[in-house]
């Protein structure tokens, strides 16, 4: 087990609001957080159409749709249904494809063809900003006991970085990083300024 | 004019804009390496709202990055004129508007209404998922008439809103709350 960072999506702000900072070494505008909300939501809210309008329109072939790995985490993850009425519930992976869309962060131009495309509104033009972002997780730069910055600079209290057991309510999205869904009700966090 | 020799035809010389396939996304705005060669600017209080994308060739490096990622693939592309020189600098620059498209309900900029077009027509038979890119379209076409999208709504969803040429989060809210 290690250390996981704990999104809670129902209190995620913008992140004018928020003030997440980060850290990464590399690159000074580096906005990592924002890297992981798009990988989030083209593991959660991103419908996998069998045919993507999405991938359709991209002038640069910069997206694509990736089989999720065989046993690992994308393929064990259930979607979370965005039907009638917003309820949410888990849906069996049988029902959809399980391709994940996957953007080639150097091919893009950030020109938001696919923003326009999509038909559900998953992807939206400051989630795929052309100055590309990485998020490494502070892996190896942290000392004992030190959280990353976003977690310390965060003012909405949506993130969290423990040494926890994905379960009931949350979901392991990515490798080590911890999605906790909203109980029950309308499925609001990534509603309008959200 | 007396060039000094032959121009090869792959010349990189001054970029030129296509204005019939230019849909002024800005690809090119974003992959230009050089500071203030191309910008681009949204103009919100101009009757239309419009888009500016200025380029400025005193500035340019000739690096071809325009060229090629331009979202139309002949929006913008260089030509065969070596010779820019100019007595004035300001008459380097060069500003094409385009019409921005804005959510018909939240307000919130889509884009150009030519991108939306642009899309339209490329995805052929896809469009029809999606009812703002058919809007969009239809409001091209019958120009002179009465547009068929509405004003901004401003209230809470409502079932017309699928009638609507509406921005990604407008979109999302609509299909998971009604």
């Amino acid at each position: 087990m290690g250390m996981k960072l704990i999104i809670d999506l129902a209190k995620c702000k913008p992140q004018e609001e928020s003030g997440v900072q980060c850290s990464y070494k590399h690159h000074p505008l580096n906005k990592g957080f924002d890297s992981l909300m798009e990988l989030i939501r083209f593991a959660l809210i991103c419908r996998r159409c069998e045919v993507a309008p999405c991938v359709n329109a991209c002038p640069q072939g910069a997206l694509e749709k990736v089989p999720s790995e065989k046993g690992g985490l994308m393929d064990k993850m259930l979607l979370v249904s965005t039907g009638p009425r917003g309820v949410l519930g888990k849906v069996p992976k049988d029902n959809f494809h399980t391709d994940i869309i996957k953007r080639a962060n150097m091919l893009c131009t950030g020109c938001g063809s696919c923003a326009i495309a999509c038909p559900f509104g998953t992807i939206y033009t400051d989630l795929i900003q052309f100055p590309s972002s990485e998020c490494d997780l502070c892996k190896g730069r942290l000392e004992p006991g030190e959280k990353p910055l976003c977690v310390t600079s965060c003012e909405d209290g949506s993130l969290d970085y423990q040494d926890v057991h994905a379960d009931d309510g949350t979901e392991e999205v990515l490798e080590d990083i911890v999605v906790k869904l909203p109980g029950s009700g309308l499925w609001e966090p990534f509603l309008k300024n959200k | 004019m007396r060039l000094p020799s032959e121009v090869p035809e792959k010349y990189r010389g001054k970029p030129e804009f296509d204005l019939e396939t230019c849909v002024g996304c800005g690809a090119c705005v974003n992959v230009c390496p050089t500071p203030g060669c191309l910008s681009m600017e949204d103009d919100f209080e101009a009757t239309p709202p419009v888009r500016r994308i200025t380029h400025r060739y005193d500035a340019c490096i000739s690096c071809g990055n325009c060229e090629a990622n331009c979202t139309t693939e002949t929006g913008i592309s260089l030509s065969n004129e070596l010779d820019p020189a100019v007595l004035n600098r300001e008459d380097t620059i060069e500003t094409h508007e385009y019409e921005l498209q804005f959510c018909e309900k939240c307000g919130e900029l889509i884009g150009t209404k030519k991108h939306l077009i642009w899309l339209y027509e490329k995805l052929g038979a896809l469009a029809y998922t999606n009812p703002s890119l058919l809007i969009a379209k239809s409001n091209e076409l019958h120009k002179e008439s009465q547009e068929v999208g509405q004003q901004p709504s401003g209230r809470d969803v409502q079932t017309s809103d699928f009638m609507r040429i509406l921005c990604p989060k407008c979109k999302y809210e609509l299909n998971i709350r009604l």
